[in-house]
């Protein structure tokens, strides 16, 4: 059984002895065979493979190690995005690799009997150089002069988190200060994305996956001159560092859910997860077991436990103490729901130049917006981003609104992070090539241009651009607004 | 206690248009059986030869009115596929504004429904020369089986996971929706297309037999995209995911 989850900074390091053991557990698990299911390879892949990439950039010798087909149709390429199953999916990812690990850990002469996955707490409050990449994932060489296996990694060079010239953006904790619903309506935020089936990529992509899951993906892996591994999901699990950012991307949700004015879904659907694919992971023994998402809950089988939900989470201490479990637990509730307002007549593509466009929507919806009747919550706006495809394995997008009147200029209203876009785009995998969809609230700032000029949002123009120098075409099949009911 | 696949099935059931597809489905399963005895798809299947459909008296004789055959076999498509589309027809309603809803859908379910009748002008003579004799549903269900597991048949099964989303305007909207009918419907053709057969070779329990593929036609459409590979049919590997824990080591699909 695997211990409390630790912050990283806040271990003895670097070179903390829970970090020596995740070295070392890494070169244990990498000199395993590819088709050993504890392997390092066979858990990478759970997460996503492109067998070509693989055997191309020497990762696998050969297709011919990988496990059978049928072993692989059950197994691999199970990530979870763009859907109310990523949080949970990736937490019981975690615990099968942490139970993994700590089988070999604890086996070992020396080895501690309660090692756990400790986490990369980039926004800490306590440390203001948490956005560094721990070193341990840097140093060429352990301590005892080895390679280190932690370091051995495609990513372009990246050291920290934060505004870059081809991602003018941060990471924030915007997902986990603003009042979500857990389950997003149709073209609106959620908390953990919209209702979803067993996706790859789903319909739409939940606010803590994309700031700071997305970001944090493409700033670590970098998207050029080709993407680092952490960048592309059929190869960020095999970044070491991956299983950290996930940690801490798990121990928000852990956050999320102990404050008792969040709503986490529980609904039958959600809970008894997708079907007929199923969640499978390997355990320590080589078996496999089938995990459900009302499982990863608190109180649970696969429920963490974390040193701290405060710290770098957004969420405040409500009981000074030690280590904390997850808190109260919400019943299910369902949002409110929602209704698209207009959106605009043809694709775009977006290249060197940014590509603009007009949304047009009825002026008695332009209208209701900024004055909404009643006295309940007021109506959110989203912009949203349909379809959104390219070849490269990741992007990056500007999204600005153009201001009414002669003189109008831009205002930005959101950087995004497209993690995953080539893998997305492909019709010849696993996703049918949707592309990416995204939700982004655009509502303070349409206030803003309806107030300057009253009608302006009945022909609100939106510009997209790729920064820094892109060599790749991304193309957006639909732009458009929705509103959300306040339920 | 139910088993967490039924939990989960059942679950997914109720979600966006499904209730209503299935009771459409039921609806036309129920009046395809009340057809006129004699004149069922069934009931001719196998009894033509291209020789007695070359001559005009045995096929005035044989056939029933073309209505009545092509009122069975859309009555056939309407009691096995309607589920097929509850994805994309939730899509298609939650990503149109209120007042386009149903001029979207309207377009999308027509066409759709179109592919299918048009494809019953060469299905139809088909399931009448072959569905014959003790070896028609073996060999029939074989070769659906084998199309199943065919690189063709995946992608086609890829293709119905593929989604679009309407641009602005009425008439654009709705042009758009037709077209998206039209190709999910020649995807859906093309994954399905020899199951279709299978129903008509059984003579006693067609409806059974219609429900049972149709079923199964749905937990294909239900696994995820993948790549176009030769492979174990995905609604065997489906179905063998409801089956008790102890007895799935039988067929071997699941080497954990």
């Amino acid at each position: 059984m695997a211990g409390t989850r630790k912050d990283i900074a806040k271990l003895n390091g670097p070179w903390s002895d829970e970090m020596l053991w995740y070295a070392r557990a890494v070169r244990a698990l990498q000199g395993r065979a590819p088709a050993d299911r504890t392997s390092w390879w066979y858990l990478a892949a759970i997460h996503g493979i492109d067998i070509p990439g693989w055997v191309q950039q020497g990762i696998v010798p050969s297709a011919g190690s990988l496990p059978p087909q049928g072993e692989q149709d059950l197994i691999f390429n199970q990530c979870q995005h763009a859907g109310w199953f990523f949080l949970p999916w990736h937490r019981g990812y975690l615990a099968a690799f942490e139970a993994i690990l700590d089988a070999w850990i604890s086996t070992q002469p020396g080895g501690p009997q309660d090692w756990a996955l400790p986490y990369w707490n980039y926004l800490s409050d306590s440390n203001p150089n948490g956005r560094a990449i721990p070193q341990e994932f840097l140093d060429p060489t352990l301590p005892d002069g080895s390679a280190n296996p932690l370091s051995q990694v495609r990513r372009n060079g990246m050291q920290v988190l934060g505004p870059q010239p081809w991602f003018p953006g941060d990471i924030s904790l915007s997902a986990q200060t603003r009042s979500l619903p857990f389950t997003a309506a149709p073209g609106t935020e959620g908390y953990g994305g919209a209702i979803s089936g067993f996706a790859q990529q789903g319909s739409l992509t939940g606010a803590v996956e994309g700031d700071p899951h997305n970001r944090v993906h493409v700033m670590v892996g970098g998207v050029q001159p080709v993407a680092g591994w952490m960048s592309d999901p059929d190869y960020a699990a095999l970044d070491p560092i991956f299983w950290m950012h996930h940690c801490n991307i798990d121990r928000f949700w852990a956050a999320w859910m102990s404050d008792p004015a969040n709503q986490q879904e529980a609904s039958g659907a959600w809970s008894n997860g997708p079907f007929p694919r199923q969640f499978l992971m390997p355990n320590p023994a080589g078996g496999g077991d089938v995990f459900l998402p009302g499982q990863t809950l608190p109180g649970g089988p696969l429920a963490p436990v974390y040193d701290s939900l405060h710290d770098g989470t957004g969420i405040a201490q409500a009981v000074a103490g030690g280590p904390v479990t997850e808190g109260a637990m919400i019943t299910s509730r369902q949002a409110g729901g929602s209704a698209l307002l207009g959106s605009n007549s043809a694709p775009l593509t977006v290249a060197a130049t940014p590509a603009a466009t007009e949304i047009a929507i009825p002026a008695r919806a332009a209208t209701e917006f900024a004055a909404p009747p009643g006295l309940g919550p007021e109506p959110r706006l989203y912009l949203n981003l349909e379809g959104v495809r390219g070849a490269a394995a990741a992007g990056v997008l500007q999204v600005h609104l153009r201001l009414p009147g002669e003189g109008g200029g831009l205002r930005l209203a959101d950087t995004v992070a497209l993690f995953g876009l080539g893998k997305a785009s492909s019709t010849e995998g696993v996703h049918a090539g949707n592309g990416l969809s995204l939700a982004i609230d655009i509502t303070d700032l349409a206030r803003e241009i309806q107030m300057a000029a009253p009608g302006a949002l009945e022909r609100l123009s939106v510009e997209l651009s790729q920064p820094g120098a892109p060599e790749t075409e991304i193309t957006v099949e639909r732009v458009s607004l929705y509103r959300q009911e306040m339920g | 206690m139910i088993p967490v696949p039924l939990r989960a099935v059942a679950a997914h059931l109720r979600l966006g248009p499904m209730p209503w597809l299935l009771a459409l489905a039921v609806t036309a399963l129920g009046m395809s059986l009340l057809l006129p005895a004699g004149h069922g798809l069934v009931e001719l299947c196998g009894r033509l030869s291209l020789a007695l459909l070359a001559d005009p008296a045995a096929r005035a004789l044989l056939l029933p009115a073309p209505g009545l055959l092509a009122g069975g076999w859309v009555l056939m498509v309407l009691a096995m596929m309607p589920p097929l589309v509850s994805a994309p027809l939730a899509h298609l309603w939650q990503t149109t504004a209120h007042a386009g809803r149903w001029a979207a859908v309207a377009p999308f379910a027509l066409a759709y429904l179109a592919v299918w009748s048009l494809a019953g002008l060469v299905l139809l003579p088909l399931a009448l020369l072959l569905a014959s004799g003790p070896a028609a549903l073996p060999l029939l269900l074989g070769a659906a089986l084998i199309w199943s597991a065919s690189p063709t048949a995946q992608a086609a099964r890829n293709r119905c996971h593929r989604m679009r989303w309407l641009p602005a305007g009425r008439i654009r909207a709705a042009r758009a929706a037709l077209d998206y009918g039209l190709a999910h419907g020649g995807a859906c053709l093309g994954a399905c297309w020899p199951w279709m057969l299978v129903p008509l070779a059984v003579q006693g329990g067609h409806g059974a037999a219609m429900v049972l593929v149709a079923v199964f036609l749905l937990v294909e459409r239900a696994m995820p995209a993948t790549p176009a590979l030769w492979r174990v049919p995905p609604g065997i590997v489906a179905l063998y995911g409801l089956a008790p824990s102890r007895s799935r080591h039988l067929t071997g699909l699941r080497r954990f």
